[in-house]
């Protein structure tokens, strides 16, 4: 009874946005490099590889720019989330379909995450090879967790509003047990962003029994479940007619049965994703340690969005809902419309009452529903909420190795074999107001006469689908990874070093569900398996010039296999993978300097990397060739070059000054340009093959490449400290479109015109400048500590810092500014505040 | 202990899952009825100027045509039995043959298009309330003489038509570039109306029937022009002998003199190499597709393989199709080749796409010589509801032929 009671609580607490700057909070001293991917990103393909936060202080550079650099979506050197490896005892966490570490799978439980084991940039680990950016190693073994209670309440007005925490270790007690559990609630009723909400529970166990003094066994196990709805960028143009540069079209007002109106949003994540870990930690002897997980994976990651049949896009951003649209042809109505927009959210916003007033009248008569041949009379919806749905099953064993081999050496190997699948489909959520969904292709309706090609699941002819049914695709990836790697350490008076050798054989391959009317032959069924054997090195040195002053360099090279992310040309509705697909190819190197002195630290770091052969695959409406199209691109090449500096001086004994900067050119190689082929979603149809994009030079778009932060702070010796940062952002870009950087989209035009330019000249930011304050104070009572911090970023409150956003990838060649980019805005003034009361 | 922390641990679980939030549906939205006219009144009406409504005021109809076939884009047509009207939508879809529907008029225009009286600006979401579905309006049988501007937005019945000789062996529209086309339809007494049908047709690359029948039409108005709109081929019923000149049973008929070297359907596919099919006569006044790997600008072959493909017929009903044609050729290089395919798209390339079977035919021994194929029979086909038969050059860097094809003709002997 009081447990229900509970549950009502919490999910009236209604929550709002995601763990984007969560661990920003909590004292600056013991800050240690996370990487985010904010789950935004996720299901926006355009951004996916946008915005890895990252966050540290141990060294220099990377706890000033983790601290300051993410609300601008900094990028470490600029690298894709892909490259760092996020790992829980040792096990890799980074999505197997995509690369990328979600950080919000384990939002929320900070007081777990907060000390990983941590290298920056390419590194010597011992438990993983580890990418380029580095690696983040979280221990989950209760022994290793703090012992005591941890109680916190934090208030904050991002995406969450409130958060919740505690969490209790009892470390390794006299019975040879060890508990630690954390448990955590974020929520807000909305979030910064209009029509936003966040709902988001976490929790954590782990168990360890020492057996003996040769062998503990640990269990963990953790999960996040979160419900979010989100907010999604516009076009300028929307943004200057709402007045408000946060405007979020995911959202609407619906009346309610008592005549009250709701908002109501159609994009609401809901994610829970348990991963749980049985651990044998053996200490063979003095000198050497085994250590073995096994692991799995599971759950459902979701997000809703709104599909609609025959009937108009119910999207309130839709470029014909626009008045821009009309300002040649209907300047009267284009006045009208603008006026809506300023004032009426029935136009600005998504109008759910039209929605279900349509779906109330349409009343319709199908034939044959089920393929049976009977006929259904009844509201048959033109709009529905769809849930895409991505459900992980993983499971793996990881067992590492560590000897100590003399004074000087030691030695590291480990052995990972992974198996993934993700199930990807659709499933029907909300009729609204209809009574049942057809389960048609639109598309394939109007183009072919024969009725079998529209069909989605070719075993139900016109399947009749209601709230639950799975609806649209069905199909699932499977990914299997097996791994070795070792690596070798050693240290001298002058010179310490590291080699590292890693070799895996990486397999994918796509299982089919359904059987596509459109692609009856290679839809369903196990697909055709691809297989990559790769294998990379890396070595480094540190050369101690004096005890004060060290100089570093560090070199890999290593092959990767693609993700099946970017491998299909259209997994959705059938096998097959773009043309001439190869293993991506990363070569990485950089060199430090270092000081250490007790007021003064400083790193001065020029990093040179390639990353090449990357695949790209997107879908989307063409206008040149009038069809839904595949886009693919090969050959994708990166070059990474750059500069860092970071400082950290203690002025005075109670006065810091730190400072970051960062210099870098993130660019599609010069060297050679990707080569694009075009199909038609449709059919098996290449429109295009061997396009040539004109990429060479552009800029990776979606980060500043140029960043800079100076701050100072002052901590008092009465147990508090407070401090100022002034940021500075540069050469912020939009990604390319690839398909404006053909020689087909300048065709039409002359070089003098300035069309030609407006075409294939790239996007560029305006640069930006945000103050950050932060303060802090604790107080010791008996044996037991309180604690408050706040951190208050953008105290100007500037609202007209774009921070990034992307090129429409629809290209009209006769109308080049018919869809222009969207933008999104960083954040004005957001705080977060919270007392830590541990005991 | 252990047993506190997991019970704590289970509800924080609980806790966490399923806060969704829920939402009431919004109450049904009643739109007014206000005052009901008929079909007739609201055509009445109209007095030269758009009228727009303003008051609560319907009209019932049933939808007698709609968009599925592509035929009709962002319009239906509606009829009460007595008068009919074509409805011009905001947005496409939503309306279906057999919906007996209420229009709510407030906010919708009735206005002329080229003397089509239309009642314009239909919201569906908005305009519409469903009311049954399934229902049937009769066709108004008729005559092609009796056709007039009375019958805008008839469903009408026509017996004894066929489509004119013009139009034998052509397509219903141009598929490929998504053009209208106009036929001429005859009673066989000189009396002629056009059937106009839209490039974005689902059957608009399937070729008119041949032979002589009953159909289904829209009557549709352009300026003085009366047109047919046809809802679906199956409604045209052509299986009697033609009056015409045009035997029965005629597939497939091109002979170039339109100078169009793809009008009726035809495709080229160009695999390799950058010359392709063209219509030519060579100044000589009759025409025909030529096809040649030289240039004459460099004096050079080039590496070539191009296909010249007809459009997509149906042999479901044939009983002895065969297939007939002319080629001449000059210079060295490889053949001409003929194949047939009943698995081809009709839109991707030849080379990858689609069962192709070779067909043997005379052809011409050189020298310019025009020659007949001979009848190739084609029954081995019959049943196939989409059979190509593609002419494919092929030529290469070092030599080529010229190739002139024409006279192409389907037909059951």
């Amino acid at each position: 009874m009081r447990y229900s009671a509970l549950i009502i609580l919490a999910c009236s607490f209604s929550v709002s946005s995601l763990a984007q700057i969560d661990s920003s909070v909590t004292d600056t001293s013991k800050f240690i490099p996370l990487i985010t991917l904010d789950a935004d990103d996720l299901d926006n393909s355009q951004s996916q590889d946008v915005s890895t936060l990252l966050q540290s202080s141990r060294d220099v550079f990377v706890s000033a720019a983790g601290f300051n650099f993410s609300a601008a979506r900094f990028r470490m050197r600029g690298y894709q989330a892909d490259q760092y490896a996020i790992m829980m005892n040792n096990v890799v966490m980074n999505d197997p379909e995509r690369g990328s570490a979600i950080w919000a799978y384990w939002g929320g439980l900070n007081d777990i995450t907060r000390y990983p084991n941590v290298g920056n940039g390419i590194s010597n680990g011992n438990m993983n090879f580890g990418g380029i950016g580095g690696y983040s190693n979280i221990s989950l073994r209760a022994s290793d967790l703090r012992a005591g209670h941890r109680l916190s309440y934090a208030s904050a007005n991002r995406t969450y509003r409130n958060r919740l925490m505690y969490t209790h270790s009892t470390g390794m007690m006299k019975n040879g047990w060890a508990f630690s559990f954390s448990g955590a609630f974020r929520w807000s009723q909305e979030g910064y962003v209009d029509g936003t909400y966040f709902n988001g529970g976490s929790y954590f166990f782990s168990a360890e029994k020492k057996l003996n003094d040769q062998h503990s066994i640990g269990f963990a196990g953790f999960a996040a479940p979160t419900v979010q709805a989100r907010s999604g960028i516009a076009l300028q143009e929307a943004y200057d007619l709402t007045g408000d540069n946060f405007y979020n079209p995911y959202w609407g007002w619906q009346t309610q049965a008592d005549g009250t109106r709701k908002k109501r949003n159609a994009r609401v994540r809901d994610n829970h994703r348990p991963s749980v870990f049985l651990t044998d930690y053996w200490t063979i002897d003095k000198k050497s340690k085994l250590t073995t997980s096994v692991y799995s994976t599971f759950g459902k990651t979701g997000s809703t969005n709104l599909n609609w049949y025959d009937a108009k896009d119910p999207r309130p951003d839709y470029y014909r809902y626009l008045p821009s649209y009309y300002e040649q042809e209907d300047p009267a109505y284009a006045a009208q419309l603008a006026e809506a927009w300023a004032n009426d959210p029935n136009q600005s916003q998504i109008n759910w009452d039209a929605l279900y007033n349509a779906n109330y009248n349409n009343l319709y008569q199908l034939e044959n529903a089920n393929g049976d041949g009977s006929t259904l009379i009844g509201l048959r919806s033109k709009y529905a909420l769809e849930e895409q749905r991505n459900d992980p099953l993983q499971y793996g064993l990881n067992s590492v190795y560590n000897r100590q081999l003399n004074d000087k050496m030691m030695l590291s190997a480990g052995l990972i074999v992974d198996f993934y699948t993700g199930h990807n489909y659709k499933k029907t959520v909300d009729l609204l107001g209809g009574e049942f969904w057809v389960d048609v292709d639109q598309f394939a309706e109007q183009d072919f006469a024969d009725p079998t090609v529209g069909q989605n699941d070719l075993d139900v002819t016109n399947k009749v689908v209601r709230v639950g049914d799975k609806v649209g695709w069905n199909y699932k990836m499977h990914v299997n990874k097996q791994e070795v790697f070792s690596q070798i350490e050693g240290k001298t008076a002058k010179i310490d070093w590291y080699a590292g050798l890693t070799l895996s054989s990486t397999s994918f391959y796509r299982e089919g569900v359904w059987a596509n009317g459109r692609f009856p032959n290679n839809s369903q069924g196990k697909g055709e398996v691809h297989n990559f054997m790769n294998y990379g090195v890396k070595g480094g040195a540190v050369y101690k010039v004096t005890g004060r002053h060290y100089v570093t360099a560090n070199l890999q090279y290593q092959t990767r296999a693609p993700y099946s992310f970017n491998a299909y040309v259209s997994p959705r509705t059938r096998d097959g993978v773009v043309p001439n697909l190869e293993s991506t190819e990363i070569m990485s190197g950089d060199l430090n300097y270092i000081v250490r002195y007790p007021n003064l630290k400083v790193r001065a770091t020029a990093f040179y990397s390639e990353i090449n052969n990357q695949t790209w695959a997107r879908s989307f409406y063409h206008d040149e060739f009038r069809t839904f199209i595949n886009y693919m691109m090969t050959g994708v090449d990166h070059l990474h070059s750059g500069f860092e500096l970071g400082v950290d001086a203690n002025v005075t004994t109670s006065i810091q000054v730190t400072g970051a900067f960062t210099y870098g050119q993130y660019i599609f190689n010069n060297k050679s340009n990707p080569v694009a082929t075009i199909t038609r979603d449709n059919s098996s149809e290449v429109i295009a093959s061997d396009r040539t994009i004109y990429l060479g030079g552009y800029k990776i778009g979606g980060q500043p490449q140029t960043a800079g932060s100076i701050g100072i702070k002052y901590n008092s010796p009465k147990y508090w400290f407070a401090g100022v940062n002034a940021n500075y952002f540069a050469d912020i870009y939009l990604s390319p479109n690839p398909d404006r950087r053909t020689a087909e989209a300048i065709d039409k035009y002359i070089v003098d015109d300035p069309q030609w330019s407006a075409i294939i000249d790239q996007t560029k930011l305006e640069n930006g400048f945000v103050m950050n304050a932060f303060a802090g104070k604790s107080w010791k009572v008996k044996e037991s500590f309180i604690r408050f911090n706040v951190n208050i970023n953008n105290i100007l409150n500037t609202t007209d810092f774009r921070t990034g956003g992307y090129e429409q990838l629809r290209f009209d060649s006769n109308d080049i500014d018919k869809f222009p980019p969207k933008f999104g805005y960083m954040y004005g003034l957001n705080y977060f505040a919270m007392l830590t009361y541990q005991f | 202990m252990t047993k506190k922390l997991l019970i704590t641990g289970l509800i924080f679980g609980a806790l966490a899952t399923s806060c969704k939030r829920e939402y009431d549906s919004p109450p049904v939205k009643e739109t007014p009825t206000g005052g009901v006219l008929t079909l007739t009144q609201l055509r009445n009406l109209y007095t030269g100027t758009p009228h727009k409504f303003v008051g609560d005021s319907s009209v019932y109809a049933v939808v007698i045509a709609d968009e599925t076939s592509g035929n009709f884009y962002k319009e239906v047509y509606v009829s009460d039995g007595n008068a009919a009207l074509n409805l011009r939508l905001l947005t496409g879809g939503g309306l279906y043959e057999g919906d007996s529907i209420r229009i709510y008029l407030k906010g919708t225009v009735l206005s002329e298009y080229n003397d089509v009286l239309q009642l314009d600006s239909v919201d569906v979401d908005v305009n519409v309330i469903k009311q049954a579905t399934g229902k049937s309006i009769e066709p108004m049988v008729t005559t092609v003489d009796q056709i007039n501007p009375l019958m805008q937005g008839h469903l009408i019945k026509l017996e004894n038509v066929e489509f004119a000789q013009s139009a034998q062996g052509q397509t219903y529209a141009d598929a490929t570039n998504q053009q209208s086309v106009n036929h001429d339809l005859t009673d066989c007494n000189s009396n002629t109306v056009l059937v106009r049908t839209s490039g974005y047709a689902n059957f608009a690359g399937d070729v008119v029937p041949s032979g002589n029948g009953d159909m289904l039409a829209i009557v549709g108005q352009f300026g003085s022009d009366m047109q047919l709109y046809i809802r679906r081929p199956s409604e045209l019923n052509f299986n009697n002998p033609a009056c015409g000149g045009v035997p029965p049973g005629t597939y497939l008929n091109k002979d170039w003199e339109d100078q169009d070297l793809t009008s009726g359907g035809w495709v080229t596919k160009l695999v390799t190499g950058t010359k392709n099919w063209e219509a030519s006569d060579q100044g000589g006044g009759t025409w025909y597709a030529k096809m040649s790997n030289y240039d004459s600008g460099s004096m050079t072959n080039e590496t070539n393989e191009t296909w010249l493909i007809t459009p997509s017929m149906d042999f479901t009903s044939a009983t002895n199709p065969e297939l007939n044609f002319e080629t001449a050729y000059n210079y060295s290089g490889p053949a001409l080749e003929v194949f047939i395919s009943t698995d081809y798209n009709g839109i991707s390339n030849p080379a990858t796409q689609g069962t192709w079977t070779p067909l043997s035919a005379t052809l011409s021994p050189g020298s310019w010589t025009w020659t007949p194929s001979g009848a190739i029979n084609l029954s081995a086909y019959n049943g196939n509801g989409s059979v190509y038969i593609g002419f494919k050059y092929t030529g290469t860097n070092s030599n080529g032929s010229t190739w002139e094809l024409d006279n192409v003709n389907v037909a059951e002997n």
